[in-house]
């Protein structure tokens, strides 16, 4: 199905206007410029409204006003979306047109009355367009399913979402959908059951016309593939839950490591309690150092090195005293001996009362005196000298004051700066610590264990629920074998036995087919989505560092991005936004390329957080007319003036139809010209990437080097 | 290559692992699969499409009968 043209009335802004789309093999291109705010999401929305109906936008639009919101209040306004189609097979291609029509009735404060919509699908005779006998929404939705619309209609910001945002489960889904619907399995599979209704309907005939024993192994069999339905659609139903717990699991997981990559709370705690003891430990160090240090200061080993010049100059008075022999003074021992003896040294009589001893007890009371002095300055000689060499021997031994004090001090100044070291440490440690949200750890911790152990009962089950499957189709098969070989012995219509073995092998047939399919399919999207992907983001594997490896879709239809050394990376939270989009662009791409479908992707503002090189190359690849025997397609892109530069070459190549598309809103600020229009409206002119018009200038569009194209359709 | 032309393409390789008794029916057998799977085109309920796959059995039934029991 390939998009021709639309003509939208009345639909939000879009009061009347007419888009042509590009149907040419080698140019598959259609712009549509338009900046923010100029009608692009609803060209996108009346589109799928006039394919759809309502159901056909996104939940949030479903309800809202379709009608302008400058449309006055109880005058019923008429919205109608016409798109022109053309449907290919083979060689030839056949033209239809989607006519819906709406009555909206604004009510003030964006309510309204709606009417019915109607729907017409016509196709193109040789006597002009004829409407399609049926229902025209089934045969739109067989030639563009709606389930499907999110491939073909999309926007930039959905694009990146169809990949990530509801994680494995979401994406496993979305993509598993998408394949089974573009590649036509659905269809095999439902075959199939038909199929199944009729064995089983031919072989109840069968069993009913033969009698009682026949009939018994009929229930069996019946019965046995009852069980198998129930068994396959409970394994089927606990594979879903797993995978939902899977997804929870994970994110909960990513999450936790989010949080504990600030620290883990339990190592954190640790290396606070060791730096508190740590820091305990110098504190207390602190204060021996500097015990040590006034001990040190209050040492004779001080003095002499604070004082040691005028502690000598004294010790020489002393040492020259001692030469002299006043110091020790002897003086008084022999006075003292002379009085005890009566005799003096002169033999003179120093008998009690005489002169002589009067004189010599006063010469040893005036001694006395002296001699405390002397005895002082002995003492003091004394402790000098033994001071001086032993402070001469610290000396000797760096054990000196000075010494000691330089020592003390370094390890004090190391202790200081390990304190301070450690407080700081510990200061940040608390911040950290305080920043762990500790109730949102223990939810996420207790969330992970919780799915972790959901996670194994829901495998637990699955492996008890295959066992039980492959016992069941073991016993169905063997039971179908003896049915067969009772059908044959007993008297039943040639006929019924016929048509009962013809469906069977078909089904079987359709069985295998289906199989192969199914496996060959996923492989060569697979193929064909790496090497669109690599060749967009342009990583070349063979270089070091070269962060993506390549992407595979699973056989459980994950879209799996492999990363340097075996690893995966996680489209949820490690693909930057660019990679996003190269990588569901790609999977469409690749999808409907082996799919051989003819269907159009409309992507509105698709190149946002492109720029570069991805830019050009993404839009190279998405762009490329097909080749060899390849079918045809149909790109639509919106595009901003923005997203318009630095490719513009490139889409001159690949363009067959451009429109430009403008609201009135934005005159005086950015459009230059004022149209003879009193409400806002939406409209088109045809100026390419390279133009401007009346209608579509705007203020900046020097900075775009664009020619004048004079006069406007819109 | 289309999906209608992949299944083709496959199925017509699958059918030789199909039973003896058909092996004169091949592209028959083929081609019913084809028009099995067609019955989902036509917009039809589930009790209807059966009928007519029904139908579609009965019609290669009505063929192949004398050589199925072989």
């Amino acid at each position: 199905m390939r998009l021709v043209a639309a003509h939208i009335r009345n639909f939000k802004l879009l009061e009347d206007v007419r888009l042509e789309f590009s149907t040419e093999r080698d140019r598959p291109l259609t712009v549509i410029r338009a900046e923010n705010g100029s009608g692009k999401t609803s060209v996108l929305y009346a589109l799928l409204w006039g394919l759809y109906g309502p159901q056909g936008l996104p939940s949030g639009a479903q309800t809202v006003r379709l009608t302008s919101s400058a449309a006055p209040v109880g005058v019923p306004v008429e919205i109608q979306v016409i798109v022109e189609f053309e449907r290919v097979e083979g060689d030839e291609s056949t033209s239809y047109r989607v006519i819906r029509t709406m009555l909206e009735t604004p009510k003030g404060n964006d309510s309204f009355e709606r009417g019915q919509n109607r729907l017409r699908l016509l196709k193109r005779t040789t006597s002009g367009f004829e409407d399609v006998p049926g229902d025209p929404n089934t045969v739109i939705a067989k030639f563009l399913p709606p389930r499907l619309k999110s491939v073909f209609f999309t926007d930039g910001d959905d694009v990146q979402r169809f990949i990530s945002g509801e994680g494995m489960h979401g994406r496993q889904e979305r993509v598993h959908e998408a394949i089974k619907a573009l590649l036509g399995l659905d269809k095999m599979r439902i075959a199939s059951e038909d199929l199944e209704h009729v064995v089983s309907k031919c072989r109840r005939e069968a069993a009913q016309s033969a009698g009682a024993d026949l009939e018994a192994l009929e229930r069996r069999l019946a019965e046995l593939s009852d069980q198998i339905g129930r068994t396959d659609q409970e394994l089927a139903t606990v594979r879903t839950r797993r995978q939902a717990i899977a997804s929870d699991r994970d994110a909960a997981q990513k999450e936790l490591t989010e949080l504990r990559s600030i620290g883990d709370i339990d190592a954190i705690n640790a290396q606070i309690k060791r730096l508190e003891h740590s820091l305990a430990e110098f504190e207390e160090r602190d204060q021996t150092l500097l015990e040590d240090m006034r001990t040190a200061i209050s040492s004779q080993s001080a003095s002499w090195a604070l004082a040691g010049s005028k502690l000598l100059a004294g010790f020489d008075v002393l040492d020259k005293l001692a030469g002299r022999g006043v110091i020790p003074g002897a003086s008084l021992e022999v006075l003292v001996d002379r009085l005890d003896l009566k005799k003096c040294i002169c033999n003179a009589d120093l008998s009690d009362g005489s002169t002589a001893r009067r004189n010599v007890e006063q010469l040893l009371a005036e001694q006395r005196k002296v001699s405390e002095h002397r005895g002082h300055q002995t003492q003091t000689f004394h402790s000098a000298r033994l001071g001086r060499a032993e402070y001469l021997a610290a000396c000797e031994g760096k054990t000196d004051f000075v010494s000691q004090r330089k020592r003390v001090l370094a390890a004090f100044a190391a202790n200081r700066d390990k304190i301070k070291q450690t407080g700081a440490d510990l200061e940040v440690l608390r911040e950290k610590r305080a920043s762990i949200d500790d109730e949102q750890v223990r939810r996420l911790t207790d969330r992970l264990s919780n799915a972790q152990a959901k996670f194994a009962e829901a495998s637990e089950s699955i492996g008890r629920l295959e066992t039980q499957l492959a016992a069941l189709r073991e016993r169905h098969s063997l039971a179908k074998a003896e049915y067969e070989t009772a059908e044959k012995a007993a008297k039943v219509s040639k006929l019924l036995v016929t048509k009962r073995a013809v469906a069977d092998d078909l089904k079987q047939l359709i069985t295998r087919t289906l199989q192969v399919l199914e496996v060959d399919h996923v492989r060569q999207v697979s193929v064909r989505m790496n090497d669109m992907f690599m060749g967009i983001v342009g990583t070349d594997t063979a270089q070091a560092g070269a962060v993506f490896q390549g992407v595979t879709l699973t056989p459980e239809f994950d879209i799996v991005v492999r990363a340097a050394g075996e690893g995966q990376l996680d489209p949820d939270f490690e693909v930057n936004g660019a990679s996003k989009r190269a990588l569901t662009l790609s999977f469409i791409w690749a999808l409907m390329e082996v799919s051989g479908q003819v269907a159009p992707r409309i992507i509105d503002t698709p190149l946002g957080m492109t720029s570069g090189g991805v830019k050009t190359r993404m839009v190279d690849a998405i762009t490329r007319p097909p080749q060899g025997n390849s079918p045809a397609y149909q790109v639509v892109l919106f595009l901003t003036r923005s997203e318009i530069s630095e490719i513009e070459s490139l889409i001159d190549d690949r363009v067959g139809k451009s429109q430009t598309l403008s609201c009135n809103n934005h005159y005086p600020v950015d459009l230059v010209h004022k149209w003879d229009c009193d409400h806002p409206i939406v409209r088109v002119c045809g100026c390419t990437i390279r133009q401007f018009c009346e209608v579509c200038e705007r203020r900046y569009d020097d900075a775009h080097s664009l020619v004048a194209r004079g006069g406007h359709n819109g | 290559m289309s999906p209608d032309r992949q299944f083709t393409t496959v199925a017509t390789a699958q059918v030789l692992n199909c039973p003896k008794r058909y092996s004169e029916y091949h592209t028959d057998l083929v081609n019913l699969l084809v028009k099995v799977v067609a019955t989902q085109a036509e917009g039809l309920s589930d009790g209807k499409r059966r009928a007519e796959v029904l139908a579609i059995v009965e019609a290669f039934g009505n063929v192949v009968i004398t050589k199925i029991r072989e």
